[in-house]
Formats: structure tokens, sequence, C-alpha cells
């Protein structure tokens, strides 16, 4: 307790509030422009962290992912365009209240909801995170194995399109890891002769190519995109009362409450985010309403869902990669990337090894939230007009600071050549329809997968152990029914798709 | 041939050749699992994960592609991409021969004019923003945050 007050204390040392502050703001402003997302917002930031401690550098980037999840609220209430996905769902009612002549009540009721679910997100990030770390320091290879086995499952059975199609990305992530020296004793493999091969390809530049460039080439093959402006400017009357909006939220605690713990348990799911948290907890709102016809026509319900979800979301992905090491979504790949750049093992040791960190980003997270609302208010006072920036101009910034990021990790120019690779196979992902979150996950634990199971294999040559230890069976066993309930989902939307097509193909005849 | 039958047949390729590949890898030989053992195991599951690909591709139970049109909107700019594609490539290329400020100029200058409107009087705004983002990159990292950028054989 001592401890976690001493860190939220030593926030305040002005270096480290604003470099907060500063993560905030990139963070509000990154999630505000629609087509730069939160990934994208840390990426860029990444480079600047690396001069900084540690905890300096990580209370940036959760200032950033928290200012983003918010941040992207804004676009979405005034100009009805998401800033980010994850405020995909605040569209439906925040646009449509907007046109109704209330645009501050539908960024206000965003922002103090997102404030409020992320403040609530908070006590589970500091318990269950301490508590989830402490019983993964009993786990054996065995069981850390099956763990990331079954976050595999996971992430490539949410793939959108095709299951095979986000198992083949997650496999061939594991297959990039295994190119350069194997982990246990150092043979090069796979390396063609390659000197720069034999240390592997570095994990950032992949993860930065990507997502970073694979999104710009996409914005920019939307004709005329790059021309583009956003068209909001200072024509919207912001003022709200502030203690009636907070009423407003508090008026509806189910909602908040249902919300929060949607954005949570999705955040805590692998590599899901607060895309999905944020249509999920819409969805439950619109469904456990007694009016759900109203939903998308400007009512506070929709707008208080899906922003207490998407900031809940945060503190859920925080506790998968402080207590296992592994990431909730991309957000927190980067983090996880910054951890290692400073000399930090992640992993369930992490908290108990690192506590004045961990704790740090606990406090972080927590003061993030309030320091957010007073960012996003000078924001939409003084700065709305930043993101009124066209694509031409933005994305040379943004590629020049992507190749700054993947430089500075090593000072290598071989480093900015991995991100111009990964940067066209993700474009060419993208278009092929293979979906990016597996692969990267498969990069980040390839080698724990490998180092696990040959661990396991030589401490005890008997393979069933694997399924014999009950936390290692239980992993395994939910790998196969996410696999399966993944197989069985596809299956009905395709039976589905053939009898509508059937029935269609009758009415013409 | 089909999309996904063509990239599969690309990836088995990919998968011939690495499997081939740790064939050549040297193990000490009293070790019980040695550096190919993984690379085979993942070389394997990917393998088989293509031809499950190929298959649900060539099977004649596809999902119906739905009949309505495609979603109204400009069609997908790929000019551009490539520019941008060929730009980018130059720049990275040109970073370690003339070094990181004169590369960031041309870079930020040739891709925001050729992704841009592509008006002349819009040339001095944009030779502007190059100038700012490659001082102020240069400044904030090389001198406070102490990262090194490239260098060419003139910078």
């Amino acid at each position: 307790m001592e401890l976690a007050l001493n860190t939220f204390l030593i926030l305040f040392e002005p270096t480290l509030f604003l470099s907060l502050c500063t993560g905030i703001l990139a963070g509000i402003v990154g999630g505000a422009i629609p087509g730069i997302t939160i990934t994208m917002t840390i990426i860029l930031t990444l480079p600047f962290t690396f001069g900084m401690p540690p905890l300096q550098g990580l209370a940036t980037m959760i200032g950033v992912y928290v200012g983003g999840e918010s941040g992207g609220l804004i676009s979405a209430c005034l100009i009805g365009i998401p800033g980010t996905p994850s405020a995909m769902a605040t569209t439906f009612d925040g646009f449509p209240m907007t046109r109704k002549g209330q645009p501050g009540r539908a960024v206000w009721l965003g922002i103090w909801a997102s404030a409020i679910g992320g403040l609530l997100a908070a006590i589970p990030l500091v318990f269950g995170a301490v508590q989830l770390a402490f019983l993964a320091v009993n786990f054996g290879p065995w069981e850390y194995f099956s763990l990331f086995i079954l976050t595999l499952s996971i992430v490539a059975g949410l793939a959108e399109q095709s299951l095979v199609k986000g198992l083949i990305s997650a496999v061939f992530g594991l297959l990039v890891t295994t190119i350069g020296t194997d982990p246990l004793m150092a043979i090069p493999r796979l390396t063609f002769g390659w000197e720069f091969l034999r240390t592997g390809f570095p994990f950032l530049p992949i993860l930065i190519g990507i997502f970073g460039l694979s999104q710009i080439m996409s914005d920019l093959e939307k004709s005329g995109a790059a021309q583009e402006e956003l068209r909001f400017g200072r024509e919207f009357n912001m003022k709200v009362s502030h203690l009636a909006i907070i009423r407003e939220i508090f008026a509806q605690p189910v909602n908040l409450i249902r919300s929060t713990l949607i954005g949570l348990w999705i955040g805590i799911l692998p590599a899901v985010g607060g895309s999905a948290a944020n249509i999920l907890a819409y969805d439950q709102a619109k469904k456990g309403s007694k009016h759900p016809e109203k939903f998308g026509t400007g009512i506070p319900e929709g707008i208080i869902a899906s922003e207490a979800s998407n900031n809940a979301n945060v503190g859920g992905s925080l506790i998968t990669m402080m207590a296992f090491g592994i990431p909730g979504d991309a957000v927190t790949a980067v983090m996880l990337g910054a951890l290692i750049i400073h000399g930090i093992q992640p992993g369930p040791m992490f908290v108990v090894t690192n506590a004045p960190i961990a704790y740090g980003m606990f406090a972080a997270y927590f003061l993030a939230h309030p320091l957010m609302i007073v960012l996003e208010w000078l924001f939409l006072r003084f700065a709305l007009p930043v993101v009124k920036l066209p694509q031409y101009i933005l994305a040379p910034i943004i590629l020049v600071l992507c190749v700054i990021g993947s430089f500075a990790l090593n000072n290598i120019i071989e480093n900015v050549w991995t991100f111009f690779i990964f940067g066209v196979l993700g474009y060419a992902m993208v278009k092929t329809g293979f979906p990016l979150a597996p692969l990267i996950l498969g990069v980040i634990l390839g080698d724990m997968i490998e180092t696990n199971y040959i661990r396991a294999i030589m401490t005890d040559s008997d393979w069933t152990l694997f399924f014999t230890r009950p936390w290692s069976g239980v992993m395994l066993a939910l790998s196969v029914v996410s696999f399966g309930y993944s197989l069985w989902q596809r299956h009905r939307a395709e039976q589905r798709a053939l009898a509508a097509a059937a029935t269609e193909a009758d009415v013409e005849f | 041939m089909r999309r996904d039958t063509g990239i599969g047949v690309g990836l088995l390729a990919i998968c011939g050749l690495l499997y081939w590949q740790t064939c050549l890898i040297s193990a000490p030989p009293f070790i019980p699992i040695g550096p190919a053992f993984y690379p085979r195991i993942v070389l394997i599951l990917l393998a088989g994960l293509v031809v499950w690909l190929i298959a649900k591709d060539l099977s004649p139970r596809r999902r119906p592609s739905p009949k309505t049109p495609k979603a109204a909107g400009p069609a997908p700019n790929y000019g551009k991409v490539l520019i941008a594609f060929i730009v980018f490539l130059g720049y990275v290329a040109g970073l370690g021969i003339v070094g990181y400020p004169i590369a960031t100029f041309f870079f930020v200058l040739g891709l925001s004019w050729s992704i841009g409107p592509r008006n002349v009087r819009e040339l001095p705004k944009l030779v502007v923003i190059a100038i700012v983002t490659t001082a102020a990159t240069y400044l904030i990292f090389e001198r406070y945050l102490y990262v090194f950028l490239p260098r060419g054989l003139l910078f």
C-alpha cells in the first residue's frame, strides 16, 4: 500500500507528470483524427520514449492509450466518422445527438463515460493483475505452452473473414520467429547465410510495418482521401452542465457497470481490443434496454455503453500484459516491446521483481483518467483545428516517425528494411483477407512457445503431462472449445448464407 | 487459378524451401531435440493449413457471393499506393547514402507532392513542411533524446 502511494506521488514529479499529460494529449489528437488509430499513435510515440527512464516511457504510453480511447469519440460524435475503431459504436448515437443540436452533450457524455468506465476498471487492474501474476508464478513450461496455444487459438478464431486464414496468419507469425539462432543452443536456422538474419527479425519493426505502413497505404488507396480535410471547426457549441452529464451517466448504473465489465473482459482476452468491446457493449445495452428502437437516434445509453467499455478495455489489456506478459491488443504489444527495450522481462515475475514500475503503471492508468477530462476540455477549446491536417501532409510525417522508431531500436538500417518488408507484407495481407493480429501474436509468442515446449519435453519426456497437469489440461481443452466454436459459428453462417441464396434463386425463378 | 489457391501454392513452395533448409541445420548429436525440430513442426502445421485453404477455395460448396453490388464509393487508387511505396523505397535506400536530413527532406517533399493535389502554388507550403519536419525530428531525436539517426556518406 505504501509502495502504491509512493509511486502515485512520484507521478507528480514534473517530468513524469508532463510525459503523462503529453501522452494523453497525443492520444487525444491521434484518436480524434480518422485514419490514425491508437496503435499508430503509440507506434509514433515509441521512439520518443527510448531516451526516457522505464516508468516515464510507460506512463507516456499509458497516457496515449487512455487518451486515444476517448479521443476517437470526438470525430465520432462531431462528424460521424469514428476516430478509432473503438469509437465505432459511439457514432451510432453520438452523431445523431450532434445533428439534434447537442454536440456538447454527445461529446461530454462520451468523455465522462470513458473516464468513469476506465476508473472502475482500475480496481480489477490493481488487484487482478497482482493475483493473476502470483498464480502464474507457479506455472511450469507445460502451463505456459498451453496458455500460449490458447491465446493463439482465441485470436485466430476471432478473425472476421476466415478461420483458416486466421490460423495461417498465426502460424506464419510463429514461422517468422524460427528465423535466426534457436533460443536454446544459439544455432543459426533458416538464415540462408545472411548475417543480418542470424539474430532473427526484431519484433518492433515488424509490428510497426505490419500495422503502420499497411494502414497508411490502405488509407491512401481510397481515392481522393489524401486531399480530404476534416470538416469540423469552431462552429460547434460545446457548452454543457458537467454536473447534469455526470448525473445522466449515474442514472444508468446497470448500463454503466455492464459495459465496463464487457470492456474489461474483452481487454483481458488477448488481441481482441476496444473495437470489439464497444460494439458488444452497445449491442448488450440495446438488448437490455426498455426502448431498443430508440438506439441509433441519439440517446445517451448508446454513447455511455460504447465509451465506458472501450476505456475499461484498456484496464483489461493491461491486466493480461502485466500478469502473463501477453499483449491484450496491438497497443500493449508495443508496450511489451518498450519494456524489453528497457531491459525488463515481461511476464508474471514482472509485478514481483519490478514492483515500483508495475505500481507506477497502475498509478499512471488511474491518474490518466481525470487528466484526460481536463486535457479534452483544453483540446476542444483550443486545438480542434489541429486535426484538420490533410492526409498528404500527415502520411509522410507518420512514415518518418515510423522509420525513426524502427532505426532507433538498434541503430541499424536493416531494421528499417525489416519495417519496409513487413509493411509490404501487411498491406498484401490486408488486400487478400488475412488478419494481421494473429501474425503479430505469433511473432510475440513464437520464441516463448518453442522455449516452453522444449523445456517441458527436456524436463520430462512424457508428453501426456500437457494434458494431465490440471491448468495445462484446462487451457488446452479451452483451446479446442474455442477452435470448435469458431468452426461451428462459421459453418452456421455459411449454411444461412446458402439457404438465403437458395431462397433468392427460387424467387427469381 | 483462384486467388487463395495461388497464395496457397506460393506458401507451400515457401514451406518446401524452408523445410529443405532445416535439413541443413547442424546440431550436436547428444541433444534429444535439435534446433530443426520446432521449425519443422511449424512448417508442417503451416503446410497443413495451406492445404485446407486450397481445398476450401477449390471446393464447390463455397459461400455464395452476394448478388448486391459492391458498396458505392470511389475505386481503390492503387496508383497512389504504388507511388508511395516507390518513394518510400527510395527513402529507405537513400538513408544510408545521403543520411537522414537530406533523405528525409526529399522524402517528405516528394511524397506529399506525389500523393497531394500537385498544385504548384502548394509547393512552397510543402517545402516548408519538409524543412520543419526534418529539422524538428533531427533536433528532438539527436539533440534531446540522444537517438542517433542514420548517417550517410555525406552527413
